[in-house]
Order: C-alpha cells, then structure tokens, then sequence
C-alpha cells in the first residue's frame, strides 16, 4: 500500500505534467514576488519549498529518463541534456547546502583597534583606512554620497594569540581571503569613530567613545545629551542634541579647536578614527557551485554540438 | 575633436541603419533580392561606423565602453546589428532584417536621448568579472533578439501560408540555444560580481528577479520544443513573450520598480 503510493507519488512528480506546470507556476509567482518592494517573500517557506519542488521534479524526470536514454540512438546528444540538469541540481543542492552551514559576521573596525570575532582562529586589527573621494567634477550628475569611494583600502594585520600573523588588504571588490574566510569591506557602511573628553565642573575629566552605530547617551549636569556623527571638512564638527521628552533638539556643536560648554560642562573632541564595516564570512558551498555551473555550461555545449550533428547526418531539423 | 567624431559616426550609423530598414521593407514587398542586398550592404556600411564609434569610445574613455547607459545600450545595438550581419550571409535568411534592424534603430534611438558625457570607471567596476557579466548578458539579449525576430518571421510567413517558415522556426530555436547559454553565464558571472563587491551572490533586486523571470521564460521556451514539442506558431509566441520579458528587465524594472542594479537606467 506504501510502495504503491510512493511509486504513484514517484510517477507523478516525474511526469512533465507537473514539471511544465510547475515552471510556469515558479515564473507566476517570481513575476508577482518582483512587484513587492520587500524581498522578503523570497525566503519564505512557500516559496523555498515551491523552488524545491521544481528541483525534485528535475531530479526525478532525470532520473526517470536515463535508462531510456542511454538505450537510445543519438544519445550523445541525450547525454548533454543530462548533464544540464545534473547541472541544476547541483547548483540546487549548493544553494540548499550553503543555506546551512558557513557562518557571516557583520562587525565594525575602528583604525587602531583590534577586534576579536567568535569563531576566527584569528583577531583581525585595522592599522590603516585609506579612503580616496570622488570628485564633483568627475560625476557632475551624480550624488556622490550614493556612490562607492574611489580609493577604499582596509590595510589589516592578522593575530594569533596576541602576535601578528599575517598582513593584508582588503577592498570591496577585491576581498582578502585568508585560509577559505572572506574579509570584504562594505561600501557604505564606514564614517568616523570619535572620542569625547568631558569635564565638569569640579575638574573631573572623562573620556567618552562614541561609535556613530551606537551612540551612547551622555548625561551633563542634567542634561541628557546626544551625538551620532562628525562631519569632517577643514574642522571636524559634532552636533550635540538633547534627548528629553523624546524630541531631538540641536544644542550646539563642538568644534575641535573650539570646546561646548553645556551646564558648567566643558567637552573637547578627542582622538578621531575612521572605522568601516566589514563582512567575515566563508562560502563551504563554492566548489559545489563552481562544479554545478560547469557540469550545466559544459552539458549545454555538448548538447549542441551533438545535437546539431547528429540531425545533421540524419538530415532531420533540429528540435 | 574626438567627442564630435564620436556624434558623427553615431548619427552616421543610426542613419545608414534606417536606410537599410526602408530598403529591406522595400526588398521585402517587393521581393526583389537585388535590393534586400543592397540593404545588407548599406547595414555594414554603418555597422562598420557604429563600430568605430564603439571603438573611439573605448579610447576616450579608457574603459570598456559598456559601463555607462549609453556605452551599454549603443554596444547592444551593436551586437544586435552583428548579430542579424552574421545570419545575413546567407541570402535566404535577409527577411529576418525586417524585423531584427528596427530593434537596433529603436536602441540607437534610446541611446541618442541618454546623456553621452564620459565618466570615470567607478573602482568596482573595474575587473574582468564584471565586463564578462555584462558581455554575456548582452550577447543573450542580443541573441535573443534573433529569436524574436524570426518567430515574427514565421509567423507572418505561416499567415502568408508561404512553402517554407520552417526556416525561420529552425533559427529562432538555434538562436533559443544561445541566448539561454549566454544568459545563464550572464547571471552567473553578475552573481559572483555582487558577492565580490556586496558580498552576497543574490539580492532579489528587482533586475535581478526579472532576470531570472527571462531565464526561466527561456528555459520554458527550450522545454516546449524539446519535450513538448511545441514547435511553430506556439513556440513562436512563447518566443515573443520572452522577449517581451527581456524588453521588461532591460528597460520596464528601471521606469516601474525601485532597484540598485546598475548606476544608471538602461543598464
């Protein structure tokens, strides 16, 4: 009764009569997905498993097909169509497989600083952000804060158990890979990491680090103050807000030659680095991949070519 | 100078390419090969200007010229004109001009209203990877085009209950081919791209996801024939809403949807 129902289930999801439907289905539903802004319909459950479906249908019609194929004549050509759905389904299965495993870590260098990272065998230290801008002049129709910088180099030196290990660059576009985990700098996550030396009215000095992806609340005399971010030009400047009632309201900005004085308060802008994002991250299903778009590329050529061929010879049309 | 030699051969070769479209309707109605040939000749004529354009380009701006809108749409129309040149040799197959140059005229046309001014390589862009992507995809579109006109071909050739559309159907299949192997590697060349630079190979951009809407159209087109055995008049529309789809995520995504793919429309 079992076997029955799987070998029925079998045949079913087998026959092209759910393949072809499927596809269309699969192309109905991408077409309405595009329209949402969110992508976030892409990974739900019912999408994931209608994508999983179109490859277990692929995999059983291939599966179903071979021993009628390799009997046949002309089957050179058969082979290649083989070899692309094999293809497929590779790629299908490294898509599936990278979905679980490897590991992807966003964290924030600051120049100067080492960062440790869960799981690395290594703590990875920022010496050095070179970061060149774009000219207005070189993209006069563009708003250059949407663009990538010019120049965008993290210079990073690799540390095993406080010693360095190894140095090197990374870039967007070119990240350092180091023994299978990728180092990639984000385009648009980097800015200035700042400090700020309070002193009140008693002399009491304190340093206070403000990292613009977490600023921190400061408290002076009974104000609560904010600031999220320095501008840099001639004079690096910081804008402090109030926080109360929960409204954001402007009351002053420091200056790095010229201190704000708030409630008896004096704050002076501190030591200044830039800090950039970066994504660590390795790809376990990358060779899986590589040999799915080669198996499927390689499959279609060989198709074609034998294909082409063997109708030729037989004088028939192609298909 | 070279900016205005640039114009020049642009406007030379839109003009030379509208030319041969009226001669080739010409030809065409009146069935006379002598003026389908002449058709062909002037199309090369300016395919060899567009390709000096192309070429100039190249050196002004000391890029591959396929990064901006413009460098991007008029190489298209250029692989597209080549394209149709190649299949062209063969007398048999001119008709397909009719209906496969006024696509490339329709490109020259969107390209003369896009800004031509030279900007600089932005410092992601550089690398082979990212000029394979863009090669392939286009070579897909382009081939593509080439299926699209010859189901437009067959079509009216099996309206004109004419002795031999076949030949068409049997190049708009051989075309399908192409266009599905150039686009796959298009797609997945982009894929690395984005995770070299963005470090995730797929967003679901909305190019990205129409992208993939005319690759499983594709697939599906490939399919009907091969199993199905659509062949014809169904395969031939199939066709048609393919390039419809192509036409959508080239042009329609950078109008109708927000997206991040490309620094500008038309790419």
């Amino acid at each position: 009764m079992v076997i029955s129902g799987l070998k029925k289930s079998f045949r079913l999801l087998a026959s092209l009569k759910i393949a072809i439907p499927l596809l269309v289905l699969l192309t109905a539903v991408t077409v309405i997905g595009s329209l949402f802004p969110d992508p976030a319909l892409f990974s739900s459950w019912w999408y994931l498993s209608l994508l999983g479906m179109q490859g277990l249908s692929l995999l059983l019609v291939t599966i179903q097909h071979i021993p009628a194929i390799l009997k046949k004549k002309g089957r050179n050509a058969l082979i290649g169509v083989i070899t692309t759905h094999l293809g497929i389904l590779v790629l299908i299965a490294g898509i599936i497989y990278g979905g679980y495993s490897g590991f992807r870590h966003e964290i924030k260098l600051i120049e100067g600083e080492i960062t440790i990272v869960p799981g690395l065998p290594f703590a990875i230290r920022l010496d050095e952000l070179l970061v060149e801008e774009y000219l207005k002049e070189d993209y006069p129709r563009m708003n250059l804060d949407n663009l990538p910088k010019k120049k965008q180099e993290s210079h990073l030196t690799l540390l095993v158990k406080g010693k360095p290990w190894m140095s090197t660059i990374a870039a967007p576009g070119k990240p350092a890979v180091v023994n299978g985990i990728i180092l990639l700098p984000s385009i648009n996550r980097l800015g200035w990491y700042f400090e700020l030396i309070v002193i009140d009215g008693v002399g009491r000095e304190t340093t206070i680090p403000v990292r613009p992806w977490a600023p921190p609340l400061i408290k002076v005399g009974g104000k609560r103050l904010m600031t999220h971010s320095l501008v840099t030009g001639e004079t690096p400047e910081a804008e402090f807000f109030t926080v109360d009632d929960g409204v954001m309201s402007s009351v002053g900005v420091l200056r790095k030659d010229q201190p704000l004085e708030i409630e008896g308060s004096r704050i002076f802008l501190g030591r200044i680095n830039r800090y950039t994002g970066m994504q660590v991250y390795n790809r376990p299903q990358e060779p899986i991949l590589v040999w799915g778009c080669i198996l499927m590329f390689a499959g279609l050529v060989w198709h074609f070519y034998f294909r082409h061929r063997d109708r030729k010879r037989e004088g028939k049309r192609d298909a | 100078m070279l900016e205005n030699t640039e114009l020049a051969l642009f406007v030379a070769a839109s003009g030379l390419y509208l030319v041969a479209w009226v001669w080739h309707l010409r030809g065409w109605q009146q069935g006379s090969a002598a003026v389908t040939g002449a058709a062909v000749r002037v199309l090369w004529a300016g395919w060899v200007l567009h390709v000096g354009m192309v070429g100039l380009r190249w050196y002004r701006a000391e890029h591959v010229p396929m990064l901006s809108a413009f460098e991007f749409v008029t190489f298209f129309a250029m692989l597209v004109i080549g394209c149709f040149l190649l299949f062209a040799v063969k007398e048999r197959n001119r008709m397909l001009g009719v209906f496969l140059v006024p696509v490339g005229l329709l490109l020259m046309l969107y390209a003369a209203f896009m800004s031509k001014d030279i900007e600089p390589e932005l410092s992601i862009f550089k690398g082979m990877l990212l000029q394979f992507h863009i090669l392939t995809t286009l070579l897909g579109y382009a081939a593509w085009a080439v299926t699209f006109a010859a189901s437009i071909c067959y079509l009216y050739l099996e309206k004109k209950e004419d002795k031999n559309p076949g030949l068409f159907d049997q190049m708009a299949y051989r075309a399908a081919f192409f266009a599905f192997a150039f686009l796959t590697l298009g797609i997945i060349t982009g894929a690395l791209w984005g995770d070299r630079v963005f470090g995730q190979l797929w967003f679901w951009d909305p190019k990205e996801t129409w992208s993939f809407i005319t690759w499983l159209i594709f697939m599906a087109y490939l399919h009907a024939r091969y199993t199905l055995e659509w062949r014809g008049r169904r395969a031939a529309i199939l066709a048609i809403v393919g390039f419809a789809a192509l036409v959508f995520t080239y042009v329609g995504v950078d109008f109708l949807l927000p997206q991040i793919h490309g620094a500008q429309p038309g790419m």
